[in-house]
């Protein structure tokens, strides 16, 4: 067993034929400091106003106002299935383009339909408008469509104590092939990681039914729809209406514990794929090669053809991670403290264990990686995006020009560092002040009464404060590597 | 620290940025790869011409990514790219022919007006 694991690994940690340069790669200028000192000082400006504003505050019902755009009575169903057909096409297309397309991933649709379209473009629509993925994701498209010719149904109930753990470690996975597998660019290869992922999934559906999978086992309609809780557009079954953005993060009960890990590890490897790329990150791996029993076992490693880069960048993936959670659950733990300690006498309430504060708070970080990867990846979005204007001409790479696009050359000048300087700062500072005032929210609803709710506040300010910083920090690297 | 670094390196980077107003001109030597006497990153404002004179004591072939320029130096050879920094942005600078494979050696820091 062991050895069949050491195999599965050298292959996939032995670097494929070498990459002249990573696809995708970035030209961002890191934030300069007076920025990042201005963003620094905003974020505790900002955490301090909105404290100040709950202090004066009535606190409010929990229902958040939605302004009804229209009702849904089963018309335009057929746009969405029209839009359904097509995503499904789409990714059918960016499968096959993988598999019998041209090996360069700068003249292939698969990586950049991969990478950026998709985790970075719906992740943006997401973020903005609303739950696309939910809306389009070809996988569910296709199963319904097996569905209707088999008349399948699922086998069994979805267990409970299994919760939404399966996306946890899908979603691990995806992480460690985005940030650590050095052939994520080979189309070929994507194509068939495609195509695993897609096979697990539709087997989790035949088990347990479409719907039960794709709420807690389908990583990405996890990952998305945890984007979409911040996104102004509230879909329901029977209406869509507008909301303020955020306040779908208010959760109307705590989540399970496997979501809350769930979360986090996103939060987590959000800020891990800046983090690889900062001179710090640099330093701690040589530094690892100071240590006698590290750069033992890495060289043993290569020796044995695995890249010492991706075991590091393994080990990270895993430790960064844990960290979010140790330190996450001890904050939790402080809050739980400080409300007990500054809890006015009066009717006693149940007793907030830990673990409910942890499931009740883990959605208000989420505008803080929301505000991150935003500021992270529009760069992207804009500069390696506009590859796919060439290759929609030319998917396969084989000399075609379907719309006269296939000669289109990037423009990396297309918009400057100081839009990206300010889109980032000022994206990152209002992510935070949702982040306080959400939690602040959850806060009076968790604790119930007023004080202990403040008091509860101040490990959970200090924690984002932290959090933002981070993000900020990052900013301001110089990207190496 | 990280504020009085950043200002001595602002100092020292300074005359390189003012006189940039001409012709930013770096002389950059590689010895088995790897800048010789020169910090890893250069600077310089949008708009400035800008030429990086290489010097090497092996063949190599020197890309600039960005603005995809390449050129080719070796010990009798000097490799010079010459290019007006029209972009803003970080590039980085790799080299093949190395021991040390395909590696950055050098970034290019174009910052905006």
């Amino acid at each position: 067993m062991l050895r069949v694991a050491a195999v599965i690994a050298a292959l996939l940690l032995t670097a494929g034929p070498a990459a002249a340069h990573g696809f995708g790669q970035r030209f961002d200028l890191p934030l300069p400091l007076w920025l990042w000192v201005t963003g620094a000082g905003a974020t505790i400006v900002v955490s301090f106003v909105v404290v100040a504003l709950f202090v004066r505050e009535r606190p409010g019902g929990d229902l958040y106002p939605r302004f009804v755009l229209f009702r849904r009575a089963g018309r335009g169903a057929w746009l969405v299935w029209l839009l359904r057909v097509v995503v499904a096409a789409l990714f059918l297309l960016t499968v096959a383009t993988g598999l019998f397309g041209e090996e360069d991933p700068y003249h292939n649709l698969t990586p950049i339909m991969v990478w950026v379209i998709w985790w970075v473009g719906v992740a943006l629509v997401c973020i903005l408008l609303g739950d696309l993925w939910a809306l389009v994701n070809p996988l569910d498209t296709l199963f319904r469509g097996f569905e209707a010719l088999t008349h399948a149904h699922p086998h069994y109930d979805y267990p409970r104590w299994l919760g939404t753990w399966p996306s946890v470690l899908l979603f691990f996975l995806f992480a460690w092939a985005e940030l650590v597998w050095d052939a994520k660019d080979e189309p070929l290869l994507l194509a068939y990681a495609t195509i695993a992922y897609a096979a697990f999934a539709w087997i989790g559906m035949i088990l347990f039914g479409r719907e039960a999978w794709l709420r807690r086992g389908e990583a990405f309609s996890v990952a998305f729809g945890v984007f979409a809780r911040f996104a102004v557009l509230d879909v329901r079954d029977e209406d869509v209406a507008l909301r303020p953005p955020g306040v779908g993060l208010l959760n109307e009960r705590a989540v399970s514990v496997s979501f809350t890990v769930f979360v986090l590890l996103m939060l987590s490897t959000v800020t891990f794929d800046g983090f690889l790329e900062t001179p710090f990150w640099n330093r701690l791996f040589s530094g690892a090669y100071n240590l006698p029993v590290m750069a033992r076992i890495l060289f043993d490693l290569s020796s044995e053809g695995i890249d010492d880069a991706q075991v590091m960048k393994s080990i990270g993936l895993v430790a960064f991670p844990l960290l979010f959670v140790v330190v996450y659950w001890c904050g939790s733990w402080a809050m739980v403290r400080a409300a007990d300690l500054f809890r006015r006498s009066g009717p006693p309430r149940a007793a907030v264990s830990v673990t409910d504060a942890a499931t009740g708070f883990v959605l208000t970080l989420v505008p803080i990686a929301v505000a991150y990867h935003l500021a992270h990846y529009l760069s992207l979005l804009l500069t390696a995006g506009q590859l796919i204007v060439p290759i929609a001409s030319d998917p396969f790479g084989v000399g075609w020009d379907l719309f006269g696009t296939a000669g289109y050359r990037i423009d990396l000048g297309l918009v400057g560092p100081k839009f990206f300087w300010y889109t980032a700062t000022t994206v990152i500072v209002i992510g935070h002040a949702a982040a306080v005032y959400l939690s602040h929210v959850v806060a009076l609803r968790v604790f119930g009464d007023r004080r202990a709710a403040l008091v509860s506040q101040g490990p959970m300010l200090a924690l984002m404060v932290a959090y933002t910083m981070l993000s900020l920090w990052i900013l301001a690297q110089p990207i190496v590597g | 620290m990280r504020l009085s670094r950043s200002l001595v390196l602002l100092l020292v980077l300074l005359p390189l940025t003012v006189q940039a107003q001409e012709t930013a001109t770096f002389n950059l030597a590689l010895a088995d790869g790897k800048l010789v006497n020169a910090p890893d990153t250069i600077r310089v404002q949008q708009g400035d011409a800008v030429e990086l004179r290489w010097t090497s004591d092996r063949p190599m072939a020197i890309e600039l990514h960005g603005y995809e320029i390449k050129t080719q130096v070796s010990p009798q050879t000097p490799g010079v790219m010459s290019f007006r920094a029209t972009i803003a942005g970080r590039f980085q600078v790799h080299a093949e022919g190395s021991s040390h494979g395909h590696a950055t050696i050098l970034y290019l820091e174009v910052y905006p007006k």
